[in-house]
């Protein structure tokens, strides 16, 4: 379920609200031309072992089938199934190389169990999600989705700029059509507003195939495929299966782990795409929609078909076009659905110009990389986050040079198999490294006899650092703080010395201020203006009232003979 | 907390920096009072480079505001930063006072 959220403006359809039909159809097309690029994941695999067209016709319609059906799934967002947002399934990279190592191993129906498994064990994970929350803080998960859109490019670029790995060539017709079709989609967003901005890749992709028509690029050795294919297409009972090994159980827990976190921060861009008051990810929400993941797996493993996972290219296509209806959800499935019994229409994204996948994915990727980037700079950056975060990217991007890690042992040479993986489990790592030492609280003596405003500040935006927190919440702490000994000096001129014990964890803020005084009053109704020009100590009730605004909390008590005021913020 | 002071047509522009809180407030005053002594009625308060203000620095405007309307002069305010703004919603002087985006708009007003 989606706690109730504040629309951000710049959406043209938001979580909630269904477009009318039409809309509906073309905006899910749109969805559909991206989920389709991840169908050569299957495609890889099927001729890596060597395996016929067959096998690969088949596992691409399972694939259709899987992501229509957990796209349906993930949009649903009630009775613990699904988050409720537009976060389409695809066929999941994160997976790509413990699966290519699978189907090495002992053919397809291995592939199948092994991911049946990780859907089952991802399942699980959703359940203590919530509990684990110390793992993945905002600088982990910001780092996840800034790789995921990182980890793709790989597969983008290549096709961007027309590039032969066999050659080393790079054919500048396929890189004219790229130019052209990412320029179109981006003109499109930048210079237009409502139903063409919404299918700005669309009408850019399409122009990118009449081009490639154009150029030769797609000829009729394409057409003729999509004629020879047939009109309906059922499942063919013998590719069903599901085989377990072992040994290949290390490989696909850790691209489970890295799938989960690139789906929690998949999500998590999900929530804040819809909702302008976003401030932490909704923990509920966020076990759902792992839950539906794994089942995602779970499905794609029965019906024979490469891992399903949330898919971050159409998260920032739903960004990036301000359409991110739910219901949007429900027409890419089922187009999906319709489509894995069509092998003719399928065909039509099977035969998609390399030129018009690269510039689509690279588009896509731009959302992903700043959805990233922001996430991780919502929270206050200290030292110890600049190393977890920065040596993270370092790690994360050595992945690009593949030689680095030739030598490293089979079981893990997933881990340096791709960008993500390596940069997840390298920010997961130095984050708990980085932990130790961090206390929950601080303690500040004060003299309220002296200057402390810049005291209080410099104090609290360190902590800050240290703990990650909002800057707003720490700016809102500092001012209160300061308000509250301002007002006890006022009241009690005597004193030499106060505490200020801050604690902090990751939904609350608190301080307590104690000193040896008379009880502090919390002023609830504003002083008059002529009260606090002819009465100087009315300042101390302005302040205890400006800090009563600033707080989302105040009290006070007398234990003994120390006072103390007790400051709470949400965090 | 620095002072500095200008002249615009028939405005006297004062710009505020630092912090105004309870450790200065009162210094603050006696410097008002001392530059509008018998000189300028129509004040402008540049606040751009004002990053704090506490209740004590709210008091420290009410009371120059009082001296100004003494002589039967205005004092607006220009250039808010956000937190500063804040404070001003929370303390009520956005009601009481004419708040500008700029040092012009401010010039404008009270030269009409």
């Amino acid at each position: 379920m989606i706690i109730m959220a504040r629309r951000p403006p710049e959406l043209i359809y938001s979580v909630d609200e269904k477009p009318s039909n039409v809309p509906l159809f073309l905006l899910g097309l749109q969805h559909v031309f991206i989920i389709s690029i991840s169908l050569i994941f299957p495609v890889v695999i099927v001729k890596t072992i060597g395996g016929s067209d067959a096998d690969a016709m088949f596992m691409v319609s399972m694939g259709m089938l899987a992501a229509g059906l957990t796209t349906i799934l993930q949009s649903y967002g009630k009775h613990g199934i699904g988050s409720g947002y537009l976060c389409p399934s695809l066929c999941g990279p994160s997976y790509l190389s413990s699966a290519v190592m699978a189907a090495q191993t002992g053919g397809l129906h291995l592939l199948y169990g092994m991911i049946f498994l990780s859907g089952i064990a991802e399942s699980l994970l959703s359940r203590v999600i919530t509990k684990l929350r110390v793992l993945f803080p905002a600088e982990v998960t910001g780092v996840v989705v800034t790789f995921v859109g990182i980890a793709v490019l790989p597969i983008a670029f290549p096709r961007f700029i027309g590039y032969n790995a066999e050659t080393g060539f790079i054919n500048t017709t396929d890189l004219f059509i790229a130019i052209v079709t990412l320029a179109i989609m981006i003109s499109l967003n930048l210079y237009t507003k409502g139903k063409i901005k919404l299918y700005c890749v669309l009408i850019g992709m399409i122009f990118g195939y009449l081009l490639s028509a154009m150029l030769g690029i797609l000829n009729y050795s394409h057409i003729e495929r999509i004629l020879d294919a047939p009109v309906l297409g059922f499942p063919d009972l013998s590719h069903f299966g599901l085989a377990f090994n072992i040994t290949l159980l290390i490989p696909f827990l850790i691209a489970m782990i890295c799938s989960t976190l690139k789906s929690i921060g998949d999500i998590t861009t999900c929530q804040r795409a819809n909702d302008l008051d976003w401030r932490r990810p909704d923990m509920k929400n966020l076990s759902d929609g792992i839950l539906t993941d794994g089942l995602a797996d779970v499905i794609s493993g029965l019906l024979g078909t490469f891992s399903q996972s949330t898919s971050s290219s159409n998260i920032g296509l739903s960004i990036g076009t301000g359409a991110t209806s739910r219901y949007i959800g429900y027409s890419i499935g089922i187009v999906l659905i319709i489509l894995s019994c069509f092998p003719k229409l399928a065909m039509l994204f099977v035969i998609m110009p390399s030129p018009v996948m690269g510039a689509a994915l690279l588009y896509t990727v731009c959302f992903m990389v700043m959805a990233g980037l922001q996430i991780i700079m919502s929270r206050m950056m200290d030292i110890r986050k600049t190393f977890v975060v920065g040596l993270s990217f370092l790690v994360g991007l050595s992945a690009m040079t593949p030689v680095f890690y030739s030598n490293v042992p089979e079981i893990i040479r997933p881990i340096f198999a791709s960008t993500l993986s390596l940069a997840t489990i390298t920010v997961i790592l130095l984050n708990l490294i980085m932990r130790v030492g961090i206390k929950s609280s601080k303690v500040l003596e004060i003299n309220p006899k002296e200057n402390n405003t810049q005291k209080i500040f410099d104090f609290m935006k360190i902590q800050g650092g240290i703990w990650g927190a909002r800057p707003e919440i720490i700016t809102r702490a500092m001012s209160a703080i300061n308000e509250a000994v301002e007002a006890v000096s006022f009241t009690n001129p005597d004193i030499n010395r106060m505490d200020v014990k801050v604690t902090f964890d990751e939904l609350n803020l608190d301080a307590d201020i104690s000193y040896k005084g008379s009880p502090f009053e919390v002023q609830t109704s504003r002083p008059s203006e002529k009260l606090i020009e002819e009465d100087e100590n009315a300042i101390a009730d302005l302040a205890s009232y400006m800090l009563n605004r600033y707080a989302d909390k105040v009290s006070s008590q007398k234990k003994g003979d120390l006072s103390h005021i007790f400051i709470h913020f949400d965090h | 907390m620095e002072i500095k002071t200008e002249k615009r047509d028939n405005a006297q522009i004062i710009l505020v920096s630092g912090m105004l809180d309870a450790s200065n407030y009162q210094k603050f005053e006696e410097d008002i009072s001392l530059l509008i002594q018998g000189g300028p009625d129509k004040i402008v308060f540049n606040l751009s480079n004002l990053e704090y203000m506490s209740s004590a620095g709210v008091r420290a405007f009410l009371k120059t505001n009082r001296t100004i309307k003494s002589k039967e002069g205005v004092m607006v305010f220009c250039c808010l930063k956000p937190f500063i703004k804040e404070v001003f919603e929370i303390a009520g002087l956005d009601v009481g006072f004419k708040i500008f985006a700029d040092v012009e708009s401010a010039v404008q007003f009270l030269d009409a």
